[in-house]
């Protein structure tokens, strides 16, 4: 029987970007067992749509979290667009899906530099969010802010991007591919690395299913969930989708699903910009929502996230509700730490890429 | 700015942010805006911080984990509230488990506004906290011979008291 | 996206999430609303990305049973939902039971009490000159003989 602690991880903490609480208990180095603790982040802003109107609470929608900032304003914008059966232009749709890429290039690179970082690779950590820096030029030239877009509206989106300019950008993030390719080149062949991800927090394809999880932290156990399959509408129909699997559904794989799919990312924006449809980037939105009730999916960098919206033919909707990917993966977060080393604690929870601020909303 | 007199350590936490001020914080250390050259360092640890980069608004939960680490930095410290979530609740002021900005829960020096906040404006208000920081030292500073006479006080109370008699002969 | 909402009795929820279970599907979310008859809840289930919702009312004095039992990550939910909401939520799985803990809260069940925005407009009386019929505010343009004979009788 070994020395038993209780040792308390978080809210503030070096590798950590946000707060989240865990009770860890200890037997020597092994969690025996981990205790979440949420609320740190928790604005209670569902209950601002009571307060704010169905076409302003957009912005407030955009703000659950800043890094997957644009594809809650899209989520919304299209629970809106459902219940109120407003069918949006092509253009509008082809804009949004660019846009939505551009946001999963830039999520995967930050989230590669804060794994690095966790991990001490400073050096890698610096130029990820170099490159990175390319994307948020792209995105300040086409839509105006670095971090929150304020691009999408309930009826299509309220700026264009002229043909010329997409020309542009795909050039841009071809040359970004270079790069793309040195980062790469180290997270999946480095020794230390391997060392300290590979088996490591093992999901198996059971264990996946059995947990419910979503988004890469599925993929990399061999699970195909990915909304972007089974959209009805939108781009990723058009241009046909299959998703990035691996199989050994340890930290390594959920790595390699990641980086894989940033290469994915450039082939859609590549493939949206060929195909552009001309046309209106917005529909007019008149009158207020029926007392009816709408569910949509959103494919998010993190995974699936679900919305809700409950008219009642005011100004105010009744509920929103957003349920969030890495809520969906907090349970495979509490039965991966079981068993684990107290060193691989911070690894094992930044590799399901945890976003507390859309946890917790 | 005296970049060679000090070399400030920053220590950032986030209370309720959404996350966007945060990784504009991040992103002043990397290579683009690169703070580091100034000496600036993000520690994790606010025992050997001297800027406190707090972003997000405050609720019930979060209060006296900011609280305490405020009181664990050590003097002279400047507290910078990063983006309008921070200066005064955001659009998230009407939720019902926000209390406001930060500073209903610690002193803040410098509101950097914006959301979410540039890196530009961050570096910025980076830059107006250490002229803050120099005031509070140069008014924390104490003389040397009081500082001496203090020492010798808590060590040795009887050497001090017949070294004041004896000056006082 | 279709929407399927099948009305289901707080007694059957455990059976069909069963159901479900053995069919393959996937346990979306569940979700929470405040209704006057007391907690509307919706439990998402999906299978080849087409989602079926079962719909629960639960009176507010009532509980609901946990379906932990088959789908084990449902506690997250459930734990928030307790937590915000104030519904009883019996026989979750003791080791993800977190007795109200999960979710900490500057006041307790924030969602428990009914939103003042239910109030329609026309249910508020407006006296609005002496001598008008307090009913003048709410009567229906269609019929302007009414509101003539209506201060008349104001008047007195």
């Amino acid at each position: 029987m070994g020395k038993s602690t209780v040792v308390p991880f978080g809210p503030q903490h070096p590798v950590l970007p946000e707060p989240i609480h865990f009770d860890l208990e200890l037997e020597d180095e092994k969690v025996v067992k981990a205790i979440p603790s949420i609320g740190y982040v928790h604005r209670g802003l569902e209950k601002l749509v009571e307060k704010r109107g169905f076409q302003e609470y957009v912005y407030v929608a955009e703000r659950v979290c800043g890094i997957c900032s644009f594809g809650h304003g899209w989520g919304y914008s299209k629970a809106i667009e459902g219940l109120m059966e407003i069918e949006i232009p092509k253009r509008a749709e082809y804009l949004r899906t660019i846009w939505h890429e551009i946001s999963r290039l830039h999520s995967h690179l930050l989230w590669a530099g804060l794994g690095a970082d966790a991990l001490g690779f400073e050096s890698l950590f610096m130029q990820c969010w170099r490159i990175r820096e390319t994307i948020l030029d792209i995105i300040e030239q086409t839509t105006g802010g670095r971090v929150i877009f304020s691009v999408c509206k309930v009826g299509g989106v309220r700026r264009d991007i002229p043909d010329q300019e997409l020309k542009e950008i795909v050039k841009r993030l071809d040359a970004l591919k270079k790069e793309i390719d040195g980062v790469a080149d180290i997270f999946l062949n480095d020794e230390t690395i391997h060392a300290r991800l590979k088996g490591v927090g093992t999901v198996t394809y059971d264990e996946a299913v059995a947990l419910g999880c979503v988004g890469p932290t599925a993929r990399a156990s061999g699970v195909p969930q990915d909304y972007r399959i089974g959209d009805e509408g939108g781009a990723y129909k058009e241009l046909g989708f299959t998703p990035v699997l691996a199989t050994e559904g340890d930290c390594f794989a959920r790595v390699k699903v990641r980086l894989l799919e940033l290469y994915q990312s450039l082939d859609i924006i590549k493939g949206c910009v060929e195909n552009m449809p001309a046309g209106d980037i917005a529909v007019p939105v008149k009158g207020f929502p029926p007392a009816a009730e709408y569910f949509t999916r959103v494919e998010q960098p993190r995974g699936e996230a679900v919305y809700y919206v409950k008219g009642n033919k005011t100004k105010n909707l009744e509920r929103f509700r957003l349920r969030t990917p890495t809520n969906a993966n907090i349970p495979v977060l509490v039965k991966m730490l079981q068993g684990c080393d107290l060193a691989d604690v911070p690894n094992i929870i930044l590799t399901i890429d945890p976003c507390i601020s859309c946890c917790e909303r | 700015m005296s970049y060679i007199k000090k070399s400030p350590w920053l220590v950032h936490y986030d209370g309720s942010s959404c996350n966007g001020c945060d990784i504009e914080v991040l992103a002043c250390l990397t290579p683009l805006y690169d703070v580091e050259r100034f000496g600036i360092v993000n520690t994790g640890n606010p025992k050997h911080a001297d800027i406190f980069l707090v972003t997000g608004g405050v609720n019930t939960q979060n209060l006296p984990v900011v609280k305490q680490i405020y009181e664990q930095i050590p003097e002279p410290k400047v507290v910078i509230a990063v983006g309008t979530c921070a200066c005064s609740g955001g659009v998230f002021r009407d939720c019902y488990n926000m209390l406001g900005g930060m500073d209903k829960a610690i002193p803040v020096d410098v509101y950097v506004p914006g959301c979410a906040a540039r890196p530009e404006s961050i570096i910025d208000g980076v830059v107006k906290g250490l002229s803050v920081l120099e005031e509070k030292q140069k008014a924390l500073a104490v003389p040397v011979r009081e500082k001496q006479a203090l020492r010798e006080r808590e060590l040795e109370p009887e050497v001090a008291i017949n070294k004041s008699q004896e000056a006082g002969k | 996206m279709k929407q399927i909402f099948i009305q289901t009795a707080a007694a059957d929820l455990l059976g069909k999430a069963a159901q479900y279970k053995k069919d393959g599907y996937r346990m979306v979310q569940i979700l929470c609303t405040r209704v006057p008859e007391g907690y509307e809840l919706t439990y998402s289930f999906d299978k080849d990305y087409v989602m079926e919702n079962l719909r629960v009312v639960v009176p507010l004095e009532g509980s609901v049973m946990s379906v932990t039992s088959q789908y084990w990550y449902a506690f997250v939910w459930e734990n928030e939902i307790h937590d915000l909401f104030g519904l009883n939520v019996e026989f979750i799985a003791p080791e993800v039971d977190y007795g109200g803990k999960f979710f900490h809260l500057a006041k307790p069940m924030p969602w428990h009490e009914l939103a003042n925005a239910k109030q329609p407009a026309a249910a508020v009386k407006v006296n609005l000159r002496p001598g008008l019929g307090v009913d003048a505010a709410v009567k229906p343009a269609a019929k302007p003989a009414a509101p003539a004979a209506k201060p008349a009788e104001g008047g007195n």
